[in-house]
């Protein structure tokens, strides 16, 4: 099964917001969501393994629907509003004995009208294609579609959108895109610049105070005890002066709208209602101003929109595309 | 170690190639600038007195894919004998390609090997353990869509705390020996220009990090500590091969350069 295909030039660009309890839905959709996404583990889930056992890619409770039937109203509630509901399903690999679990999940989610799955286990991905379950296919970051091949790939297994690597530059997304042109892209923009390539970083992001490995103090030294090239202090430093949180992309929606980018991201499930209302807001009242290319107007708009929004000077280690900087 | 265990020693594309070893791995998991130039490759071919010769290649961008693939087809017209691939994209274009033996890399797998959750270990329950050991290998219909993508080699890293391997058929295994990989960057931290305050365009690349010493991580809130090594971040490890309960299925031991 393949949904229908849709490009940037042909429907308005979209924002897609982070969700984890039902309450945030209505404001989430009137500050300009049209898309939300978000996750829940079952009792039978969470009493089998610990948090750190993916079902979805997030480790805490608190970024996930309480329960099914909430998260089964805030996906109806989504769709009276207009808009769809993406569901998380983007662990890297599930154990046999947790595909059952999955499963239901997934059948569950076609009978609740989610509008797609966000998935990453070619496994599972093969699988729902072969079972021809009636529900798109978002390629998750963890599945990592990072040249023309992969994204083809991935389309062969039925995946309608892929959601591109932070890896990549605004350079390399345009050869993508205009490689593999039919099929759908949606980019992050707001929030979660992780310093690594997620869906190959195995950190486990446990710890109770969210500060995660690639945010440690790392000493470095080169392996006969002398200090490490500048660079490279540098590009460690810049991480560790600089909070993964304020990550930013918006100078870049321009270039992202050009290379056929149709829905950005906006990172956060767990974070208060009232921080994803300001992203999202912000977002929203950006793509309605957006001009067609970068310039000086635009590009001081948006510096300002960080400033607001994080209280503090963009820099290169929070931008997602710093050659636009 | 069994006599039917063959040993790989990963080089450098301009490394000499030393004697007694059963094969050699030339190339990188993390980084299209290390892989082997087509004159690498000729020049690798014609040192070698014996031994196989592995091709290892990289996740790649957009722009780095048809060197990855220009790779493979001159590493198998001269008879190089396995492509490790870490990209599906590459993987999709390598099924389709005779005479070569492919195999599953560590970046293919994501086996979790970061540290953080894994203690207290007796803690914690079988399945669950078997998911931080050897999570995938667990995962029936990714490990059916690799053979069915002409997959037949898998390659390990040592886990934390060993478990034995499930008995899983239609694959052969390489273990590394000295690391497990923990994460890739995002950016690479030797294109870093600190002067202004942006990271080099690969293109400009000088793999100024394979003249340099890997770089040790360490961080009080770590107990023990990390090596990058070009993009990737890696963590020693010591193994002895023997005290393993290896499977004949492992058959070949992957030794760093």
């Amino acid at each position: 099964m393949r949904s229908e295909i849709r490009r940037a030039d042909d429907k308005s660009l979209e924002i897609l917001a982070p969700v984890n309890a039902l309450d945030e839905v209505t404001p989430l959709m009137e500050a300009g969501a049209q898309w939300l996404y978000g996750g829940v583990l079952p009792s039978e889930w969470a009493h089998r393994f610990p948090s750190t056992v993916l079902l979805n890619q997030r480790t805490f409770a608190s970024a996930q629907f309480p329960s099914i039937t909430q998260l089964g109203d805030a996906v109806r509630k989504t769709r009276e509003h207009g808009g769809a509901f993406a569901l998380t399903l983007n662990a890297p690999f599930y154990m046999d004995e947790q595909i059952p679990v999955v499963m239901e999940l997934v059948r569950w989610a076609v009978d609740a009208g989610v509008g797609a799955l966000i998935v990453a286990d070619p496994g599972l991905i093969a699988d729902l294609r072969d079972e021809r379950v009636e529900i798109p296919l978002h390629l998750s970051t963890m599945g990592i579609a990072a040249n023309p091949h992969s994204v083809e790939f991935f389309a062969d297994l039925g995946i309608s959108r892929v959601i591109l690597p932070r890896l990549l530059s605004l350079a390399q997304i345009s050869t993508l895109t205009a490689a593999m042109p039919s099929v759908e892209y949606e980019a992050f923009i707001l929030v979660g610049k992780c310093p690594h390539i997620e869906g190959l970083c195995t950190f486990v992001h446990d710890s109770p105070d969210r500060r995660w490995p690639c945010e440690w103090e790392w000493d470095l030294a080169d392996e006969t005890g002398g200090r490490p090239p500048v660079n490279v202090s540098g590009h460690f430093s810049g991480i560790r002066e600089s909070d993964r949180r304020d990550g930013c992309g918006l100078c870049a929606l321009p270039a992202l709208k050009a290379a056929g980018v149709s829905t950005f991201k906006v990172v956060g499930r767990g974070a208060p209602l009232r921080r994803k209302l300001q992203l999202v807001g912000q977002l929203s009242r950006l793509l309605a101003e957006m001009p067609a290319q970068i310039d000086k107007a635009w590009f001081r708009k948006c510096k300002d929109s960080y400033r607001a929004l994080y209280g503090h000077l963009c820099s290169e280690h929070n931008c997602y595309y710093p050659e636009v900087l | 170690m069994p006599e039917t265990r063959s040993s790989y020693l990963e080089i450098r594309n301009d490394d000499p190639i030393p004697e007694g070893w059963d094969g050699f791995r030339i190339g990188s998991e993390s980084c299209s600038q290390l892989l082997p130039s087509s004159e690498n490759v000729l020049s690798i071919s014609e040192k070698r007195d014996s031994g196989s010769l592995s091709l290892v290649t990289p996740i790649a961008g957009p722009d780095e894919v048809a060197d990855v693939l220009s790779a493979i087809t001159t590493a198998i017209s001269h008879g190089w004998g396995e492509v490790v691939v870490n990209d599906w994209g590459v993987l999709y274009e390598v099924g389709s390609m005779e005479g070569i033996e492919i195999t599953a890399g560590r970046l293919l797998m994501r086996f979790r090997r970061g540290p953080g959750v894994f203690d207290p270990w007796d803690e914690l329950d079988l399945p669950t353990r078997r998911y931080f050991a050897w999570g995938p290998l667990y995962d029936s219909p990714f490990l059916a869509f690799l053979r069915d993508k002409g997959v037949n080699r898998i390659e390990l890293d040592p886990p934390r705390h060993w478990l034995p391997l499930p008995d899983l058929d239609g694959f052969r295994f390489s273990l590394h020996q000295d690391t497990r990989l923990i994460s890739v960057s995002a950016a690479c931290p030797w294109l870093y220009d600190e002067d202004k305050s942006i990271w080099n365009p690969l293109a400009n690349c000088g793999c100024t990090c394979t003249v340099d010493n890997d770089i040790v991580m360490t961080s009080p809130a770590l107990n023990g500590s990390l090596l990058l090594r070009g993009r990737a971040i890696l963590e020693r490890v010591e193994v002895d091969i023997a005290e393993l309960e290896l499977p004949e299925k492992v058959d070949r031991i992957i030794f760093d350069r």
